[in-house]
């Protein structure tokens, strides 16, 4: 790592592409903008001047989805490759503990109660940070008898589908005119409502973004199994659930903004890994730039291959999918 | 003494021992073989001197301070496991696996450093894989990994190796590597502890032998005194004789093990 000349190329390269593709995707649309009336009108909005309609379309409307846009990628990536490594198998996505599911159901019963977008965004947060602490809870039960990472993933299974179960129940109860409809789109995901108003979330984002970059080092022992990573100094249960918070935190968080996405917290680390390698020390913030470049190409493809919006797990899984399957075919395979 | 043993229980469960009551000690710079038939508690044994399992009586004492005293980061500093090899689930390079030795002397956020990366390629040098340092832990031979992973626990700068069948799974060759680089390592001051199925090894690198067998079978002491054609029957319950050879070269004398009744 510390010699590898090729590698530090890479990583300024995946630096930089964040920040064209942002470029890219803010200038175009319905109405097209220039980089100098994207500086004109955050000017305006810093110092209070007058803005024109277009100026106010950029600033209200495009600006925050085209950075909430990155920040779920980041966040789905991020939670994706640090369960990928914890439990130690390359084919686990987010969703792995219950917090995509949680987070769903939590938003479902919002939308049933009839909450305004705010209540709905707190209600799946807390939905998919109540199914991890509920795995919490039965792991510690399971695990009096035989302690093993195992009784967690098995837990987690358990939980997703209960509260998949509890999804099921809310659409069925749902007025199928009104709240069904509005429960199925919020469940496919999209960034079409989001509003400066949202901005906020980032300051969750940030903290728990920082941590796992500050513990991607010891993310590389853990995947080397808990007795090993033991007798090498590590806290092993200490750190897991650190890793676990954090992943929780950021899965129910973009659940909360975005709905429901698939397949980019498996392809990401995978694409990641293709370019940088194994290591954590450059996987995990590579996996959080791809990450957020990635959703936010998707993004700016939902809002302009049609006259409607696209649903986003509709363009992930249509991307992600084939895309996997050429990861399959092309890498030289020392995982699965 | 480096590591002492007092009337030591080990196993799973309260009222269920599984190997003990053991004493014995190793003092500094000793290459100590266990050895002892499936089943009968090595793992076990070897999983409470290394503190993932709690003693369910007794005592040990690494440097002088009873272990349980110690915290998991300072256990590391002070004992060393080599795990068999295995695959990990990704692709890392050598030195990525060699440096992870590192993380008992570092901070907790911290990741290695420059002085870091070159302690690991200084044991990989050490261990003569010096040149595999880039290539993917994957992709080299079963020996080359178990070197590696000696490299990783030299890189955590303790005095006591303790090293779970080091030779299983390799070639004759690699076998014979990784136990001439044991024995090196032994000159140059450090302690191992090794499990091991191949009586012969203790023959060819131990200093002391501690051997434990079925009903309470226990000894321990030099190679010579330990493996007796009478103890290695109540062991492994096969007879075994022993010959001696003596080495052209040097015309140092060596024992060996020979099964004696294959039929």
């Amino acid at each position: 790592m510390a010699k590898d000349k090729g590698g530090r190329g890479r990583m300024l390269f995946l630096l930089a592409l964040p920040f064209a593709v942002f470029l890219f995707s803010i200038s175009v649309g319905r109405y097209p903008v220039s980089i100098d009336s994207l500086a004109g009108a955050l000017w305006a909005q810093v110092s209070g001047a007058g803005m024109d309609t277009g100026q106010l379309a950029l600033i209200r409307v495009r600006l925050p989805r085209t950075l909430l846009a990155m920040l779920v990628g980041a966040s789905l990536s991020l939670s994706g490759v640090v369960y990928q490594g914890i439990f130690k198998n390359p084919v686990v996505s987010p969703d792995l503990l219950g917090a995509s599911n949680g987070a769903s159901f939590g938003a479902a019963l919002a939308i049933l109660v009839g909450s305004t977008s705010g209540q709905i965004q707190l209600s799946a947060f807390l939905g998919g940070v109540a199914a991890v602490a509920l795995v919490a809870f039965m792991n510690r039960i399971v695990s009096r008898r035989s302690r093993s990472v195992v009784n967690l993933v098995l837990c987690g299974m358990l939980v997703s589908s209960l509260f998949n179960a509890f999804l099921s129940f809310i659409k069925f109860v749902a007025d199928t005119e009104t709240k069904l409809p509005s429960i199925t789109f919020w469940l496919m995901g999209s960034l079409s409502s989001v509003t400066l108003a949202d901005l906020p979330v980032f300051w969750l984002f940030l903290p728990a973004a920082l941590l796992l970059l500050l513990v991607r080092f010891k993310v590389n022992i853990l995947s080397m199994g808990d007795e090993e990573a033991r007798m090498l100094g590590v806290n092993v249960r200490g750190y897991r659930w650190l890793v676990i918070v954090c992943a929780t935190v950021l899965t129910s968080l973009s659940v909360s903004v975005s709905g429901n996405i698939g397949w980019v917290g498996l392809v990401v680390p995978h694409l990641a890994r293709m370019l940088v390698g194994s290591n954590y020390g450059r996987l995990l913030p590579a996996s959080l730039l791809i990450g957020s470049a990635f959703m936010l190409l998707v993004d700016t493809a939902a809002r302009m291959l049609m006259t409607v919006e696209i649903p986003l797990s509709i363009l992930t899984a249509t991307i992600g999918a084939p895309f996997f399957f050429l990861l399959l075919v092309r890498t030289k395979r020392g995982f699965l | 003494m480096i590591l002492e043993l007092h009337d030591l229980v080990c196993g799973y469960r309260p009222g269920k021992p599984v190997i003990g009551p053991l004493s014995f000690s190793v003092s500094e710079g000793e290459v100590v073989c266990l050895l002892g038939p499936n089943g009968i508690g090595k793992t076990t044994l070897f999983k409470t001197v290394l503190g993932l399992l709690a003693p369910l009586s007794g005592k040990i004492s690494v440097c002088g301070h009873d272990s349980l005293e110690f915290s998991i980061k300072e256990f590391a500093r002070a004992v060393a496991y080599v795990p068999q090899s295995h695959t990990p689930p990704f692709p890392y390079t050598v030195r990525d696996i060699v440096v992870m030795g590192r993380n008992p002397n570092m901070a907790e956020f911290a990741s290695p450093k420059k002085a870091d990366f070159d302690k690991a390629d200084e044991m990989l040098a050490l261990m003569g894989i010096g040149d595999l340092a880039g290539r993917e832990y994957t992709e080299i031979s079963g020996g080359e990994q178990q070197l590696a992973l000696i490299a990783r626990a030299l890189a955590q700068e303790t005095r006591l190796l303790v090293m779970d069948e080091p030779t299983s799974h390799l070639d004759y060759g690699n076998e014979m590597r990784v136990l001439s680089q044991a024995t090196q390592l032994s000159r140059l001051g450090y302690t191992i502890i090794m499990i091991t199925h191949t009586p012969g090894h203790a023959f060819l690198c131990a200093d002391r032998v501690v051997a434990v067998g079925r009903g309470g079978f226990f000894a321990c002491g030099t190679p010579d005194e330990v493996m007796t054609e009478e103890n290695l029957k109540t062991i492994y319950g096969v007879d075994i004789q022993l010959a001696e050879v003596v080495l052209k070269e040097s015309g140092r004398r060596v024992k060996i093990c020979v099964p004696a009744a294959i039929v």
